[in-house]
């Protein structure tokens, strides 16, 4: 041992005590974590927080959550909302900036191959933002705008200030834009092929509103969807009025028909009569519907003649003159599996009754995804309901409580993404950017044009779990090693964030500051952060404008303003709107310092909207937006488009994966990735509280047949592997009745956690459905997520079961 | 051996606590190579009754590589465990991480904590960031109210040592300090949890020495299945 007397300042003795230790080597022992005293009573605080789940009130005690209690007109309150403390609280709460240990030691030059494996460090916000600042510079001025691509943010944080979509494509516009996305995962392909046959996108738009539903439909036909899961949530924030509709249908006696390959939880709690035909061939059925509908004479003439086209271009194929094959009830079944003589009795229902044809997403995240609803508003048609109290079809009703009437109220704008400039890069299908980073130079077809795939060299993440998200996982983890530089902005450590070279650490809902409002309009809601940003998180916008004062734009990406700033502008914009409307409001600090939702009244006009009534009512004064103003069944401009795998009329093609298909031998079970009950997407698969509710032995639990399970020797409650050639994962059965024998159901949004870290092929030990997805677009139409075709097999998994990692670190062993 | 003196045990404590609370720079492996931080390690090693605990400690700082290096590669390691970089791999630094039935959101334990240190005079420190049931406060409180008790015999310092201890450490350390030998990847973090258990022998209820033993050996990352 060396004499510290002649080798060091400080003597050995020099340390001895807790004091002295840290007064006289305060350098190597840091601040101390002791201050003074607090306050002898605990410091409480509330908030108004508000999440795509539900909005709450927040109790805050010592700086955290500790209870949330719902809105008092919340009809329908879920557990999501009510565990938003483990959601602001988890131990997968990213706290720091991080940066990927080999790229803050080589830079862009690292050996990705690192991205993945957990490989990070904590760093300064100012030394992340250098890092993404000089990164984003490097790149733009070598290899051009067109090697940034800002992965596009839908869901997050709730709010008009911090959305993190607008944030981003501000930063992006800012610096003469990145290349962006087209479209999204949800609606992709149904969102391409609406505007060419009703003119509008038709997913997001205003739907009839559910009271005329209530008192004219005779028959509600459910046709895919599972409205008691997915309106549990809504981009506006959630008053869960939808539910509150769908039960008054029940009990009101109204006929409910859910057509899916399972009996979901809608069916189950919702009763009704049960339809279930194989995955992905609703557009047989549909035909083997409409086939009946037309041989029965039931077809409303007058109505294709007055409001639609190309009818007489689509009969031939349903008749089979132009194919051969007539498209009998008998044909159908041999398709989807459905007796015959249900799919007759379902066109007798559907034409002599006033029928709503309600359509979920779902069948249109699959392969040829923009044909089932392009056959369902032609089957619409084909009844002559469109445009009538009660009748005709809907393609949003399970969503985002749309129908609810709206309220007459204020318009509250939101943050601004800026003008794209004109030189920006072209956009790419979102669902294809896995295929773009893996093949750059590429050409695909979209939509009647060409796009060709730009080299992309850095990602810019501003919230997005894309590695949950995206199919084919082995794909994207490939994929993702290309970039020179990868930015995640995050609250939690996701699958993504985990495969970042820099990661920001956003606060969540709790400690922002925001303004928003509800689905329906009646309410404007004051997001009180009742705790400060966790950590050193930063709210979404602060972040952004973080980063963009590091690349010298910060006074134009603020324009002067803070975020609270912000909200008192778009607060005061929605009082001067209020004005013209004959609408008061109160000042925004008076709305602020109460803190109470602001209630709006819904008009008596709103009760009664019907959708396509005005259009009914004129179809000359009132057009769509097609080329002829009227109903497309056959679209001339998908015609010129030649595209093999998307004819001009409404069609059944076999998808690329099916229970008909030859790889069906190998891989007999179809599995949907249907949307979670207690998630929404991935968000809130952290939350421990939540997962005891549904996994199985720690998994995502997986819907088995009995039938089927027997075939393999599974019990209800074992650990499955599933797999197909694309990859595997673990999963908890569930062994039950309620699903068609042939098909499972893994719910999208898992978090993928790899056994082997940074091994595309490897197994995922917690079950996240986009291991198993392809990744092909839908067709040369709409690119679109085909999440939704997928054959997979199934068997016990007696191997050692390796510990679920993803979510947080093992508890105690109480 | 002889057993620690209350100055080299309360100096440890405070140490270990530092350590647990924040990454090491490369001015810090400097110091621990030849400097101020080099005599820390002697003197710890000469002084503690379980000195020869500190050996693994020094021997991971004066790796082969430079400061830099190995203070990046220790910053690594230390997200792992104590940022949630590792998930069950890792190494949470709170009491309420370490509560099966609070997801993280029960805050009993900060209640406790805090109405602990306010008996003392004491509260969080405005820069930690940290909640006060973190391990590094409460080994730095421990370390404090140990000196408070020298000090003042008389005084309720070990009324607060031993409610500190029953309340808190006792329900949890042990498991935290078994991860942290378990999980960390490169020893270093794994030797400061050797450090801290040897160094707490003494003060945890032999129930929590017994699971901590029984824990040791364990492999997180599988199960039977």
């Amino acid at each position: 041992m060396k004499d510290p007397k002649t080798n060091h300042e400080l003597t050995r003795r020099e340390f001895m005590g807790y004091t002295a230790a840290a007064g006289v080597a305060a350098s190597l022992f840091g601040p101390s974590m002791l201050g003074t005293a607090q306050a002898a009573a605990p410091a409480t605080n509330a908030g108004s927080c508000a999440t795509f789940w539900g909005i709450c009130k927040l109790q805050a005690k010592n700086g955290q959550v500790v209870k949330a209690e719902p809105f008092a007109h919340d009809s329908s309150v879920n557990e999501m909302t009510t565990n938003m403390p483990g959601f602001v609280h988890s131990p997968a709460r990213i706290k720091y900036p991080m940066v990927r240990k080999g790229f803050l030691k080589d830079g862009y030059k690292s050996d990705t191959s690192e991205r993945g494996k957990g490989e990070f460090v904590r760093v300064s916000w100012d030394k992340a933002a250098e890092l993404i600042a000089d990164n984003l510079k490097r790149v733009i001025k070598t290899y051009g705008q067109d090697a940034v691509y800002a992965t596009p943010s839908g869901w997050y944080n709730l709010g008009k200030v911090h959305a993190a979509g607008a944030c981003t494509s501000r930063l992006s516009n800012l610096m003469g834009g990145f290349v962006r996305a087209m479209g999204d995962y949800s609606t992709g392909a149904t969102q391409v092929i609406m505007p060419h046959v009703l003119g509008n996108m038709e997913v997001y738009s205003r739907q009839t509103s559910w009271p005329v539903i209530l008192d004219n439909s005779k028959v509600v036909v459910f046709w895919g969807g599972n409205p008691m899961n997915t309106l549990r949530i809504s981009w506006p924030a959630p008053t869960h009025k939808g539910i509150e509709y769908l039960k008054e249908l029940k009990k009101r006696g109204t006929r409910l028909i859910f057509i899916d390959p399972t009996r979901s939880e809608s069916v189950q709690e919702l009763g009704g009569e049960w339809i279930a035909p194989k995955p992905n061939t609703d557009v047989a059925m549909m035909l083997g519907v409409a086939y009946t509908i037309q041989e029965k004479g039931l077809t409303d003439q007058t109505f294709l003649e007055d409001y639609t086209t190309g009818f007489d271009k689509f009969l031939p194929y349903l008749m089979g003159k132009s194919d051969g094959q007539p498209k009998t009830p008998e044909w159908a079944e041999s398709v989807c599996g459905v007796p015959a003589k249900t799919i007759r009795d379902l066109a007798d229902t559907i034409a002599k009754n006033r029928s709503m044809l309600f359509s979920g997403w779902g069948i249109q995240r699959a392969d040829h995804g923009e044909q089932p609803h392009w056959m369902l508003v032609t089957l619409a048609c084909m009844l002559g309901q469109i445009g009538l109290p009660g009748g005709g079809f809907s393609i949003g009703h399970m969503y985002s409580n749309q129908g609810t009437p709206f309220a007459d109220a204020p318009s509250v704008p939101g943050m601004s993404g800026g003008k794209t400039p004109s030189t920006a890069p072209a956009p790419i299908p979102t669902a294809r950017n896995i295929d773009m980073l893996l093949n750059p130079g590429k050409t695909i077809d979209y939509n009647g044009r060409k796009v060709t795939y730009p080299d992309i060299k850095m990602l810019y993440n501003g919230f997005s779990n894309s590695h949950t998200r995206q199919p084919q996982r082995e794909s994207a983890v490939r994929a993702w090693k290309k970039p020179e530089c990868i930015v995640v902005h995050e609250m939690f450590w996701t699958p993504t964030a985990r495969m970042a070279d820099i990661v920001l650490p956003i606060s969540t809902m709790a400690e922002c500051a925001d303004i928003t409002t509800s689905e329906d309009g009646r309410f404007i809601i004051p997001l009180k952060p009742c705790i400060e940003p966790q950590y050193e998180s930063k709210p979404t916008y602060d972040a952004f404008a973080f980063v963009a004062d590091k690349l010298g734009i910060g006074d134009k990406y603020t324009e002067g303003k803070t975020g609270e700033q912000w909200l008192e502008s778009f607060y005061n914009q929605a009082v001067a709107d209020g004005k013209r409307k004959g609408i008061g409001m109160p000042s925004f600090k008076e709305f602020w310092d109460k803190g109470k939702a602001l209630e709006f009244k819904v008009p008596e006009k709103s009760q009664s909207w019907v959708r396509y009534s005005d259009y009914r009512e004129d179809p000359l004064l009132e057009p769509l937006g097609t080329p002829s103003g009227k109903i497309e069944i056959y679209s001339k401009t998908i015609e010129k488009m030649g595209y093999d795998d998307c004819k001009a009329y409404p069609s059944w093609i076999e998808p690329a994966e099916w229970l008909g298909s030859e790889k069906a031998k190998a891989y007999p079970l179809h599995m949907l990735t249907s949307h979670p009950r207690h998630r929404l997407h991935s968000q809130n698969n952290h939350v421990q509280a939540l997962r005891k509710l549904y996994t199985v032995k720690d998994r995502e639990p997986i819907w088995i047949s009995t039938e089927d399970a027997k075939a393999r020797g599974i019990k209800d409650g074992d650990v499955v592997r599933v797999y197909n050639e694309r990859g595997s994962v673990l999963a908890g059965a569930m062994v039950t009745d309620n699903i068609r024998s042939g098909v499972v159901r893994l719910c999208e949004g898992g978090w993928y956690d790899p056994v082997e870290p940074g091994n595309p092929k490897s197994l995922c030990a917690y079950g996240s459905a986009n291991v198993l997805t392809l990744d092909i677009g839908s067709s040369k139409l709409a690119q679109a997520v085909v999440g939704n075709t997928s054959l997979v097999q199934i068997e016990k998994y007696t191997g050692k079961l390796p510990a679920v990692s993803v979510f947080e670190a093992p508890k105690s062993a109480q | 051996m002889t057993p620690n003196s209350p100055a080299t045990r309360q100096m440890a404590l405070r140490w270990i606590s530092a350590l647990f609370a924040r990454e090491l720079t490369a001015d810090d492996v400097e110091s621990y190579r030849s400097g101020d931080g080099e005599t820390l390690l002697d003197t710890l090693q000469s002084e503690l009754d379980c000195g020869e605990a500190v050996e693994p400690i020094r021997s991971r700082l004066n790796d082969s590589q430079p400061a830099s290096d190995t203070a990046l590669d220790l910053a690594g390691d230390f997200a792992w465990l104590f940022h949630g970089v590792g998930g069950p791999r890792s190494a949470p630094p709170h009491e309420h991480d370490w509560s099966e039935a609070s997801d993280g959101t029960q805050m009993e334990c900060i209640d406790q904590c805090l109405s602990l240190m306010g008996k003392c005079g004491l509260g969080p420190s405005p820069e930690s960031g940290e909640t006060v049931d973190h391990v590094g406060t409460q080994l730095e409180l421990l370390g404090y109210l140990e000196e408070q008790a020298v000090a003042d015999p008389n005084g309720p310092w070990n009324e607060y040592r031993d409610t500190l201890i029953r309340e808190h450490l006792d329900k949890w350390l042990p498991l935290f300090l078994d991860a942290c030998e378990n999980n960390d990847r490169n020893g270093f973090y794994a030797a400061v949890a050797e450090l801290a258990g040897r160094l707490l022998d003494g003060a945890l209820s032999k129930a929590s020495v017994r699971r901590l033993a029984a824990n040791i050996g364990q492999q997180p990352t599988e199960e039977e299945s």
